[in-house]
């Protein structure tokens, strides 16, 4: 039995002990240590916990990279969704394939390219800008779009609506039309279809790509570094240099604990959120 | 005469090429048990469909209790509808299932419990309310959907082939429960099935359909009986058929279908090719005899025997033909045996002279 059960589970059990725990053990070991200017002590010490929960730039950078992560994970989510829809249960369901596939293929160009691109559309001699101003709507050039906050939201939602895609697509391919149907007969709207019955069904995929979308977008730092100029600039941007410049590689261990944590708590709030408001799919 | 619970009117549908329904017009009373019967492909779910709102006509009315409701999306339409695999929303319980369309209209809970316990009840379930939807059997299941699509008094309830999934025995018993909860409730059916026995059991009336319209339609008894079309005689139960030269003296015809002569009451065109259908059960079999054979009478050499149980089924041929005869079954063993010549006979009133 014991035997069986091992030998099953032990790739990937070695497979996550190796390249998951191990390092992120090292890192826990790290963040209760000590930095000197040559040289990195193991020690027991909560200081540099205390240090990023104290400190009030890392209080203000991690609330700002939980809030607009949220933002972005929230707004990638219902952009996403009504494609997912479509393409699986709306009008488009039988090139459903093949438009999952375009989605796919936008992943292949680099992340950071388009960073960059979006870089050209946002900057002061930018796309958009040149175009509102040769169309006599602003006379100045925008200077909110590029490094700023926006500029970041705008990218990272650019970037991850393709990912967000993926979860949803899955969720919602996975539901019986005629649950909708059987909503529609017994007399509910369009709207309250969804609210009580497609929604729910397909909570486990929301709640995924949310996930995934907000932790990719939570814990950036170089769409922040390339696009957010000073006011978008996140707890990882923090954190990298903690690991660079400072070599204090205790406190950004500590950092990125902290982001860790505040970042899970954020999850399951709002998978706790879907229970309550009977929005998750199982079986009260 | 009040207004029919539902009345659709030359009701025409295409896919494509293809017309899965070619003006179709059929009146249901209310409280009648209607059965739309037809093999797969008749257009008879399409018609459930567009009654329902879930599919759209390309031309026609439907109407329902004296109102049209052609252009009503389906959720507003008076009208529910059981699907063949129940439906039922498996991120609520039971009592949430059958809740579900009295939750939408915002009712007083406590209403609402006393409608849903009264609902579990009516379909022999009470105290289902707490469990979840992976937790019932088939035939549990679908009554919960049937009490679902009952708890807000439809003023039609649609069914399409909501026993298919289940096994023969319960399926039976399910004839008798579904058509003792239409009577109790007063409520008015419209019966989607391909399995002819399920029509004629249940229903007041049988609407068969083939190929997008409605062939026959009048009383289970009746459509059976008197089989209008070659189609309608062969779709129900067994028929002996039979065509030939018509000749006619007004009231009777006489069909000379090979050496075989057939009297049966009814009209035909003078020398017109007709088709006559004579069911099973109406020829007698016994020993050959001398004397006269006049109509309706032939021979011929038992080939099968095949106990059904009640009945026994012989399959006589009768030169290149066979001849079906059911008789019903006695103690012992049947009396006539493979290889046996007997004489086949049946009544005047016993053939059906179909129309094509």
């Amino acid at each position: 039995m014991l035997k069986a059960f091992l030998i099953r589970v032990s790739p990937a059990t070695v497979f996550l002990l190796i390249f998951f725990l191990v390092p992120v053990g090292v890192l826990c070991a790290y963040s209760f240590g000590h930095a000197t200017p040559f040289s990195l002590s193991f020690g027991l010490s909560p200081d540099n916990y205390v240090e990023a929960l104290e400190t009030p730039l890392f209080r203000k950078l991690l609330w700002r990279s939980i809030w607009l992560g949220g933002l972005i994970g929230a707004l990638c989510v219902a952009l996403a969704y009504p494609l997912a829809y479509a393409i699986t249960l709306g009008p488009l369901r039988r090139r459903g394939d093949l438009i999952l596939l375009l989605v796919l293929v936008s992943l292949f160009s680099a992340y950071i390219v388009r960073v960059y691109a979006w870089r050209t559309l946002l900057g002061r001699n930018g796309v958009i800008n040149s175009a509102l101003e040769s169309l006599g709507l602003i006379g100045d050039p925008l200077d909110f779009l590029l490094y700023s906050r926006f500029a970041v939201a705008v990218t990272l939602i650019n970037v991850l609506v393709p990912l967000a895609v993926l979860p949803l697509y899955s969720s919602l391919a996975g539901t019986d039309r005629q649950l909708l149907e059987a909503a529609k007969t017994l007399g509910a709207s369009p709207l309250q279809t969804f609210w009580r019955i497609t929604l729910p069904l397909s909570s486990k995929g929301v709640i995924a790509a949310f996930a995934l979308c907000f932790i990719i977008a939570a814990g950036d730092y170089v769409t922040p570094q390339l696009v957010g100029g000073t006011s978008g600039q996140l707890l990882g941007n923090v954190i990298v240099r903690r690991f660079g410049l400072s070599f204090d590689w205790p406190l950004g261990s500590a950092l990125a604990f902290v982001l860790i944590g505040a970042m899970a708590l954020t999850v399951v709030l709002v998978a706790a959120a879907f229970r309550v408001l009977r929005l998750r799919g199982e079986p009260a | 005469m009040p207004d029919p619970a539902v009345a659709v009117k030359d009701i025409g549908r295409r896919f494509g090429e293809v017309v899965a329904l070619g003006g179709v017009s059929l009146e249901v009373e209310g409280g009648e048990f209607v059965s739309l019967l037809g093999p797969s492909g008749c257009g008879k779910t399409t018609l459930l469909r567009i009654i329902s709102g879930l599919d759209r006509q390309d031309e026609g009315e439907v109407w329902v209790a004296g109102r049209e409701i052609t252009k009503e999306p389906a959720h507003r339409r008076p009208v529910n509808l059981v699907f063949q695999r129940y439906a039922l929303f498996p991120h609520k319980t039971v009592a949430e299932n059958v809740a579900f369309a009295l939750t939408l209209k915002r009712l007083p809970r406590s209403e609402i419990e006393r409608r849903v316990e009264e609902m579990l009840e009516l379909v022999h379930l009470p105290g289902f309310g707490r469990r979840n939807i992976d937790q019932l059997s088939g035939g549990q299941a679908q009554r919960v959907a049937l009490a679902r699509a009952l708890i807000d008094d439809p003023a039609v309830l649609l069914l399409d082939e909501p026993l298919a999934a289940l096994d023969l025995k319960l399926r039976q018993a399910m004839h008798i429960e579904l058509r003792e909860i239409q009577r109790r409730v007063g409520s008015t059916f419209v019966y989607v099935t391909h399995d002819q026995e399920e029509a004629l059991v249940m229903s007041d009336r049988v609407a068969l359909m083939e190929s997008g319209r409605i062939v026959q339609d009048g009383a289970p008894q009746d459509v059976y009986q008197r089989p209008q079309t070659l189609f309608a005689a062969e779709f129900l139960g067994e028929a002996n058929l039979f065509s030939g030269h018509a000749e006619s003296d007004g009231e009777r015809v006489l069909v000379r279908s090979g050496d075989l002569s057939l009297l049966v009451h009814g009209e035909a065109a003078q020398g017109s090719e007709s088709w006559v259908c004579v069911r099973p059960e109406r020829i007698r079999i016994g020993e050959v005899s001398t004397g006269d054979r006049g109509p309706n009478t032939c021979d011929g050499t038992v080939a099968t025997v095949i106990f059904l149980g009640s009945l026994v089924r012989y399959v006589v041929d009768v030169r290149e033909r066979s001849i079906m005869a059911e008789i019903s079954a006695e103690d012992g063993p049947p009396p006539f045996r493979v290889g046996d010549r007997v004489r086949l006979s049946w009544d005047v009133g016993a053939g059906v002279i179909l129309k094509e």
